[in-house]
């Protein structure tokens, strides 16, 4: 197992495993690589959906999206798709985030495999948000490490949902507040854990100072020096840590058809 | 010569092609896909400062930089060094040299010691980063001019009387806000961090709203590209349509880039 870093901070290229075929050690070391680098690119994978969804169940159990569209035969999997003959020819996962924030337990990691991947474009960026907390000015750091957000899935997700069933997706999925800097539960790093998708306010402050304070976070999140962006290829896996990790695609490939199938990884109460 | 795009809206890599022995149907070819690409990358180009040069000059007369350091012999070079006195350089998203009444085409950057991991420069096409924009604020933007001025960047560490001294050698610039690049038509944000200082004719608060809004139509990762470069890398960039911001993500390792700036005109 080769290991090349993508960046000073995070991200890391694991070379020489085939995850089709992992021995109990090769999975303890792609789970410390993992904490470490908090983004991994394993390239050269030829996985079947059923293996993918093999491969995650190592790292714990998988979750069944509410929203999203879900593969034919595995729900674990969510399809990322546009463009080509799909009719859908806008790519709407263009903002940094973490995944599904709106839930009480959000999830620790994501594994996200190319399917279907245009020639030029369609990169994926990841924002270490552990580096972009450290470099917040002092008195913003001071001002938001007590506070907490509440996240809404309604922003991002009701256009996909019938008028009816909003009300009872809204008494299953009701609002929820996490911190809004996030300690991460394994390695006690501290990481920004807002976003423009599902973050709606910080908790506790008047409206003109939660968007303040929002954009000051956003702002380090979208700085390039704490960023890596991944080009993908149809043999390419992607494995982010949620709990410091933002991440963002592109849509530049646009019409051309692109096809990603993700899995996601259930975790804990953000604290 | 094979032309490799590098994301859907900007950059290109070049391969099979020597720099340092061009002819005139190469130059041809890479000045069209220097317009179509607005940034275009060669790998192991081992130039001699000469070189570098007379590549440059291939696309139009030089800049000598009147702040930044130059290799002695070299006064079209600007060497662009971090290390331990400056731990970065450049890490804000802009133009080159937009201070100036003609600002630069171009900028050749070639790598000399890059680090191991970091220090990537990112690019963003600014013409989409300009049609991404919502209606409302692209009617609010689109007759404006905004002042640029060095002395936000490089009047730092000028005393008051050498400030006021280069002050009158360049006075501010007034530029549009969105740029018609002379050559293709296309209109891109030319507004940057490190050297406009405000919006002319409209209040404070709403300069800085809008610059903010420009700038964050550039951060749009949809728009970019991400270069990593090694020794012997050299980028070239459409000062015109495009902007960069180096990472700051490299420090204790150094980095040493240097520059050839080719002279642009008067934006309209």
């Amino acid at each position: 197992m080769k290991v090349v870093r993508l960046n000073n901070f995070f991200g890391a290229e694991v070379q020489g495993i085939d995850l089709r075929n992992l021995s109990t050690k090769a999975i303890d070391d792609l789970q410390r690589l993992w904490l470490e680098h908090k983004v991994l690119v394993l390239r050269n994978q030829s996985l079947t959906s059923e293996e993918h969804v093999n491969f995650s169940k190592h790292f714990g159990n998988l979750e069944i999206h509410p929203f999203a569209n879900k593969h034919v035969d595995y729900q674990e999997i969510i399809v990322l798709e546009s463009g080509g003959s799909t009719k859908k020819t806008h790519y709407s996962a263009t903002d940094w985030h973490s995944d599904v924030t709106y839930r009480e337990k959000p999830p620790m990691g994501s594994i996200l495999r190319g399917v279907v991947v245009p020639e030029v474009g369609g990169d994926t960026c990841f924002a270490n948000a552990v580096e972009a907390y450290s470099r917040l000015d002092l008195e913003t750091k001071n001002a938001v490490s007590e506070l907490t957000a509440t996240h809404d899935w309604f922003k991002k997700n009701h256009h996909v949902l019938d008028k009816k069933d909003i009300e009872s997706t809204r008494k299953k999925y009701p609002l929820v507040s996490h911190p809004v800097i996030r300690t991460h539960p394994e390695t006690r790093e501290k990481a920004i854990f807002t976003n423009n998708f599902f973050t709606a306010h910080i908790d506790g402050v008047d409206e003109n100072r939660s968007n303040t304070l929002l954009r000051r976070l956003e702002n380090a999140i979208r700085d390039p020096s704490i960023q890596i962006r991944v080009k993908w290829d149809e043999t390419t896996i992607v494995l982010w840590d949620n709990r410091c990790v933002q991440h963002t695609g592109t849509d530049d490939f646009l019409p051309a058809h692109r096809r990603m199938e993700r899995t996601t990884i259930l975790g804990d109460r953000p604290f | 010569m094979n032309i490799h795009p590098i994301t859907g809206f900007v950059g290109a890599e070049i391969t099979d092609i020597n720099l340092a022995r061009t002819n005139k149907g190469e130059i041809q070819a890479i000045k069209e896909e220097w317009l179509r690409h607005k940034v275009l990358v060669f790998r192991n180009q081992d130039l001699t400062r000469q070189e570098h040069i007379e590549f440059g000059k291939n696309f139009g007369e030089l800049e000598v930089h009147p702040f930044a350091p130059h290799p002695k012999e070299y006064p079209e070079i600007v060497k662009i060094i971090s290390n331990d006195k400056v731990q970065y350089a450049a890490s804000n998203w802009h133009s080159d040299v937009t201070w100036r009444q003609k600002p630069s085409m171009g900028s050749i950057l070639r790598g000399r010691t890059i680090p191991e991991v970091g220090g990537d420069t990112s690019f963003a096409n600014t013409a989409e980063a300009y049609n991404r924009l919502d209606p409302e604020i692209k009617d609010r933007v689109d007759s404006l001019y905004a002042i640029h001025d060095f002395s936000k960047t490089f009047g730092r560490n000028m005393s008051e009387k050498e400030r006021k001294e280069k002050q009158k050698k360049y006075p501010p610039a007034r530029h549009p806000v969105i740029r018609t690049h002379p050559e293709t038509g296309e209109r891109g944000i030319y507004t940057n961090k490190p050297f406009v200082s405000h919006i002319e004719g409209i209040a404070r608060d709403e300069s800085q709203y809008l610059l903010k809004t420009l700038q964050h139509a550039i951060q749009s990762p949809s728009v970019q590209c991400r270069i990593k470069w090694e020794v012997n890398t050299i980028v070239m960039w459409d000062n015109r349509i495009v902007q960069h911001q180096a990472s700051n993500d490299f420090y204790p390792q150094k980095r040493h880039v240097e520059r050839v700036t080719i002279i642009g005109t008067k934006p309209v």
